[in-house]
């Protein structure tokens, strides 16, 4: 399963750090409308400052070429490595690592093009825009139709997967019906889904660019960029909704992770895929219209680092990405701090969650019998079983023939910890499955417990205790 | 037709947002009949309050620039009355223009040629 989730984090590290790099460094950049996300003007193109600029968009685009090289050699290890210890956690922090660090040669040029632009004595006017009135509210590319049926799809394989839970149909004799596992699962990729839409719509909306002073050049560029846009989001969609949420069918039939894994793979492949063609036809709109873009908007400095749009006098939430594919947040609207903060603390919790998955990897369980408990402990006392309420203990000497599906808790490789469904009853469960060995255990109440220790010895040792006290 | 908007500017949004829709008018860019974006939709892309334009939009009505209506929005009068002289304010704000340009040592033919200009193409 470990090995999956290597393959997965893979195709989904290795394209977006190339993608990221055919976006943010520039290779031709006299046809770029932005150079380090600052503002490519008439003023570039004299020798000295061209040579400087190429000198720019060298240093960098050479740094961001090395890194993604060394990121994408190192995937290949941790893939091919698929035995490591904590390679999860391995995983989640190199792809932190690898996302943050493709952005870091963006930063030094966009600073160094600012400083060029500050040498030539550039500045830029503030507080001016341009709006084009035939451009507003006209230029639309995403059809509410085109996202409907993805959608009423979506929404049909999620009442599906609840019927099946609820038992009112049934689809297979499958361990995973009741534990509401496809439900949670097809739930959660429909909302992915109605989130794709609601940013695909967002996005559709977006201010129209203004690039000359022909209304009709503006309508066509506009139009040209949001219908590849359009494009982009309702693939997406259908990716999601079909492939994924018949995927998680074949779970609910299957009851196998290995097929939803898979499914999840070419999932991300196929939106991968999606997300390329996007950026390689917004590249070739640019270029298209490079000639025709008569208006500078020089709004450099209101984007802290090329990245960070942060404009006071702006009404909009919403603005255009200058560095990459989508929409940032203005900065320093209410709702956009609010967000912003709501950002950072997200990104700090996802790091205790890798953080605290890494120590999971890293502590081995212990079991044993103290005080006239049976203990599970890994960080923490997970279950205490006191000895006199255990009705029976039956010794499993191979774990793998029975039938286990995860409804809530932790499922790794070398730890299956939490609420599982086994051969159909509702168990705690507290194992390292790869020593095979477990022991059942049922209460006077009637809860089922299937447990093991470190190692074969150490469950051997506790079932012996036990056998001899009941 | 662009509009330029100059945040800094002494001169307020709603009456730039005004004065170019007017020169817009005048040299053609804006034919009568013409649609006009919504209050909310022109705010919304300009990154403005709604307000701002709506004064705009309201100053181009009282002024018979345009017309507005609930079922069709904003539109460009067909025809606009002519009425053959400069208002009163508009002769302080060009004798001003005059004397700074004598000041700053703008011949009179110059001054009378950037009006023909002026004048000419926005005919």
């Amino acid at each position: 399963m470990d090995a999956f989730f290597g393959i997965i984090m893979f195709i989904c590290l290795v394209p977006t750090i190339w993608i990221t790099y055919a976006l943010l460094y520039p290779r031709k950049w006299k046809e770029k409308k932005l150079i380090f996300g600052v503002t490519n003007r008439k003023e570039f193109e004299g020798p000295d400052v061209s040579d400087k600029i190429d000198a720019i968009t060298d240093k960098n685009n050479k740094a961001a070429f090395r890194l993604n090289m060394v990121f994408t050699v190192i995937s290949v290890l941790l893939l091919i490595l698929g035995t490591l210890p904590m390679r999860t956690f391995i995983w989640v922090m190199f792809v932190f690592i690898a996302i943050f660090a493709i952005s870091v040669p963006y930063v030094y040029g966009n600073k160094e093009m600012k400083a060029l632009k500050k040498s030539l004595g550039i500045i830029a006017e503030k507080g001016i825009s341009y709006t084009d009135l035939k451009t507003v509210g006209t230029v639309r590319a995403l059809k509410p139709a085109s996202v409907i049926l993805p959608n009423i799809v979506g929404a049909l394989t999620v009442i599906i997967a609840l019927l099946s839970d609820l038992k009112v149909i049934k689809i297979a004799d499958s361990p995973a019906s009741g534990t509401f596992l496809a439900t949670a699962v097809c739930g959660s990729i429909f909302l992915v889904g109605i989130m794709i839409t609601v940013i695909g719509f967002v996005m559709d909306r977006i201010k129209s660019e203004v690039i000359s002073t022909d209304s009709d050049i503006n309508a066509n560029y506009n139009r040209a960029k949001k219908k590849n846009m359009a494009k982009m989001f309702v693939l997406m969609m259908w990716a999601n909704t079909i492939f994924v949420c018949a995927l998680s069918l074949l779970e609910i039939l299957s009851g196998s992770g290995i097929v939803m894994i898979a499914g999840i793979g070419l999932y991300m492949i196929l939106v991968m895929g999606a997300l390329a063609v996007f950026v390689h036809t917004d590249q070739r709109i640019e270029k298209i219209y490079h000639k025709d873009m008569t208006v500078i908007q020089d709004d450099d400095d209101l984007w802290i680092a090329g990245m960070f749009y942060y404009n006071p006098s702006d009404k909009r939430l919403n603005i255009e990405k200058r560095a990459g594919v989508g929409s940032t947040i203005n900065m320093a609207h209410p709702a956009g701090k609010i967000i912003g903060f709501l950002g950072v603390l997200s990104i700090i919790f996802s790091l205790l969650v890798v953080i605290w998955t890494g120590m999971l990897e890293a502590t081995p369980i212990n079991l044993r019998i103290s005080d006239g408990s049976v203990i599970c402990h890994q960080l923490r006392d997970e279950y205490m079983i006191p000895v006199a309420e255990i009705e029976s203990a039956e010794y499993i000497d191979d774990i793998h023939t029975l039938s286990m599906v995860r409804t809530n808790g932790v499922g790794m490789d070398t730890l299956l910890k939490g609420n599982f469904s086994v051969n159909g009853e509702s168990c705690k469960v507290f194992l390292a499955p790869d020593k095979r060995v477990a022991i059942k255990i049922v209460t006077t109440s009637g809860r089922i417990y299937y447990i093991s220790g470190a190692t074969a010895a150490e469950t051997d040792s506790v079932y012996d205790q036990l056998s001899a006290s009941l | 037709m662009i509009i330029r908007i100059n945040e800094l500017s002494d001169i307020p949004i709603y009456m730039q947002i005004r004065n170019q829709i007017v020169m817009g008018i005048s040299s053609g860019e804006l034919e009568g009949g013409e649609q006009l974006p919504t209050v909310r939709a022109l705010a919304m892309e300009m990154g403005i309050n709604t307000m701002t334009v709506s004064k705009a939009y309201q100053l181009l009505k009282t002024e018979g620039y345009i017309m507005t209506d609930r079922k069709n929005g904003a539109r460009i009068r067909t025809s606009i009355q002519k009425q053959g002289s400069i208002s009163e304010s508009n002769k302080a704000e060009l004798k001003r223009i005059v004397s700074e340009a004598r000041l700053s040592g703008v011949s009179k033919a110059e001054l009378i040629g950037l009006l023909e200009e002026f004048y000419g193409t926005e005919s």
